[in-house]
């Protein structure tokens, strides 16, 4: 069971919120994929709110870059909000904020879909 | 017994040849190559680290230093063989921390893999192959052994030091 990472979505118009809370591992990983997965068809754009996130290594980014390329293809896209501290030192070290939109807060990543 | 001290690059002029120099042992954690164990080898790796005197952004790179060598393991060593053991020791020498991550798969050098290229990484949306990248970066040096007393043993040492 994977009970290291709790994953909830609530649609804000045509957006995708993911709240995601605990630790995003190898071990979780596949459970998010899941998660996109079911939720790619209906929409394509998506916010991660990470401000219940504890921890992220490569095999939970690597989720994200998994899917951002046919996310962008139709015309979505994938942006992160509210991450800690130590999750934006992983992101940081790997160059996501060249990748992706990260904002400070949830509200400021749906302002820049409707820019 | 084949002994691999060379290292990538030293990047704090650490000496490397371990053999040499006085090991205190500090705690050895001993699990299954499972995902669901990567939890209760962070925490052994944290608390650890901070006891040894790191802040907890330091023992936080340690962790997640630790995770991705752990989970490469798992994942293409062992390829999620749930019955495989991986064994992590801690020792220290002086102001150094230095974990020992044991395993008995195929031998791998991971300082031998080139880093990505972080352009065509964003540009490619590449999903993989930072683990040992993010390592590399986390530590102050990487080395490799592997040893044949009959059966194969690797052991991956990262250490770093307490500044």
């Amino acid at each position: 069971m994977n009970d290291n990472l709790k994953i909830n979505s609530v649609n804000k118009q045509d957006i995708t919120c993911f709240y995601l809370a605990g630790q995003l591992d190898a071990h979780s990983a596949p459970l998010l994929e899941q998660e996109i997965e079911k939720a790619i068809p209906t929409n394509n754009k998506f916010i991660f709110n990470l401000s219940n996130l504890d921890y992220i290594s490569s095999a939970g980014l690597g989720v994200f870059m998994s899917f951002i390329q046919d996310i962008r293809e139709n015309n979505g896209d994938i942006k992160f909000a509210e991450l800690n501290e130590r999750v934006k030192n992983v992101m940081d070290l790997l160059g996501f904020n060249y990748i992706y939109d990260i904002t400070d807060t949830e509200q400021e990543a749906i302002e820049k879909y409707s820019k | 017994m084949i002994l691999l001290t060379q290292n990538k690059k030293q990047l704090r002029n650490i000496p490397n040849n371990l053999m040499t120099t006085k090991l205190n042992h500090i705690a050895k954690f001993k699990t299954f190559s499972k995902t669901e164990n990567l939890e209760s080898i962070r925490s052994f790796v944290f608390v650890n680290s901070t006891n040894f005197g790191f802040n907890d952004y330091k023992a936080e790179e340690l962790v997640l230093a630790v995770d991705e060598a752990c989970t490469n393991l798992i994942k293409h060593a062992y390829k999620y063989n749930p019955e495989d053991l991986i064994i992590v020791e801690i020792n220290s020498s002086d102001n150094r921390f230095i974990v020992n991550i044991i395993d008995q798969s195929p031998s791998f050098d991971p300082r031998f893999v080139q880093d990505p290229d972080m352009i065509e990484y964003r540009n490619k949306y590449k999903k993989g192959g930072l683990g040992i990248f993010i390592m590399k970066s986390l530590v102050d040096s990487i080395d490799y052994q592997i040893i044949n007393n009959g059966s194969i043993k690797n052991i991956l040492t990262l250490t770093k030091q307490l500044s």
